[in-house]
């Protein structure tokens, strides 16, 4: 690894930080959808809006 | 050496070098896909209790071609038994295959990630030596009728230039509801880094805000850049319209220090491309979770992490995004000089 970092063409300063990154749930918003009583979904499937809870959802 | 307590929330098990694919831009390559070179079920067992032990519950299983690794299934069992969460990715092939199919059905994983390698039958053949396209698009199919923990991500480099539409519209109609976009990495050939498929970075830059609004409309908005180019090097907005939409992720898990990749022998390396750089390996520097994380933080280990996450440029200092872009993959560096490419100021 030594070899690797040596070849790097940076700036050589290491940050005091540690990059958090932008994250979200993979496959899907951050937002849960809604059921039309206002409960969120709870089928974990990460791409709300989705068929198996809002089956009503309308199409875009 | 200032200390970071190193404490990975994810673990990657590369179980095997072998594939039924032969992409010309993928890091095992290198290895010369190997049959004989797989993780056993007991190492995978070892190291899965491992991460347990340090608190570690998702576990992503890579390869190679994982659905070619025979203890697929027992150890997706034993993992819901242990209580993890495990994540396939994988070419989605195999799905394909009947037989197959009815055993891994016994013991999904818990979620998985397809990597689309080709919009049609002739790309298919030309960049990863693959014949059977109806066989993939079939397996594909099978996985989102299936699955609904499940999308499809593509690692866009040069083959994809002239029909990158194609492949994201056959990810959204074999019925993956979200695309993920990554951009190609350097990979190493003979120990040296290459960048015969990656697309220059303005070049890509330009390429992927031009497709962008009809990348939108095919996928309905369920689209993510995994982001791994410096944020400034994207139009004024553009970065702020991503995350608006929450069409973007940044930062991998090396530069978080939040994850570990364990190759099928047991070593360990910082990312998947830098699998012939092992940092070190189970059995001599670790063999539990306790003297794992002792292992993670010891000082030479920490001068490595510390070592990827330099600043691109001095400049980067200051920049108010650092903390979310991280300057992109610190790989690129290898290939580009950042002082030439990351050239104008930029008001994000």
């Amino acid at each position: 690894m030594k070899e690797i970092i040596q070849k790097l063409k940076v700036s050589g300063e290491i940050p005091p930080n540690i990059p958090t990154g932008i994250t979200r749930k993979m496959g899907g918003v951050s937002a849960k959808c809604r059921y039309p009583d206002g409960t969120e979904c709870r089928c974990d499937c990460g791409v709300c809006p989705c068929s198996i809870c809002t089956p009503d959802y309308p199409d875009d | 050496m200032s200390f970071q307590n190193i404490q990975p929330k994810a673990a990657w098990l590369t179980v095997n070098q072998a594939c039924n694919f032969r992409c010309q831009w993928c890091y095992i390559q290198d290895t010369k896909y190997q049959n004989n070179n797989e993780m056993s079920f007991e190492l995978a067992v070892t190291l899965a209790k491992i991460s347990a032990e340090i608190g570690i519950s998702n576990i992503i299983i890579i390869g190679g071609e994982p659905t070619l690794w025979q203890p697929l299934v027992s150890f997706n069992k034993f993992c819901r038994e242990l209580g993890i969460k495990t994540s396939l990715v994988t070419n989605g092939f195999m799905f394909s295959n009947d037989e197959f199919f009815e055993n891994y059905q016994k013991q999904p994983n818990d979620g998985l990630g397809v990597s689309l390698k080709a919009g049609n039958s002739y790309q298919l053949l030309k960049i990863a030596k693959f014949r059977d396209f109806e066989g993939l698009t079939k397996g594909m199919r099978r996985i989102f009728q299936n699955y609904s923990n499940a999308s499809i991500s593509i690692t866009l480099n040069s083959f994809y230039l002239k029909n990158f539409l194609q492949l994201v519209k056959l990810a959204v109609e074999c019925g993956s509801k979200t695309v993920k976009i990554d951009f190609c990495s350097p990979i190493f050939k003979n120990g040296k880094p290459v960048n015969k498929y990656i697309i220059d970075p303005l070049k890509l830059v330009s390429f992927v805000f031009s497709l962008y609004p009809e990348l939108d409309k095919i996928t309905h908005g369920n689209l993510v850049f995994e982001m791994n180019l410096p944020f400034c090097l994207w139009p004024e907005g553009f970065i702020n319209l991503l995350k608006m939409k929450h069409q973007i992720i940044s930062v991998c898990q090396m530069l978080k220090q939040e994850g570990i990749i364990f190759g099928p022998d047991g070593r360990v390396q910082m990312c998947n491309a830098l699998f012939d750089f092992p940092i070190g390996y189970w059995n001599k520097d670790f063999n539990d979770g306790r003297s794992l994380i002792n292992f993670l933080n010891r000082e030479k280990v920490v001068n490595y992490y510390e070592g990827m996450r330099r600043y691109p440029l001095e400049k980067c200092q200051d920049c108010e995004w650092y903390l979310e872009c991280g300057g992109g993959c610190p790989l690129r560096w290898l290939i580009w000089d950042p002082k030439k490419l990351i050239l104008r100021e930029r008001r994000l």
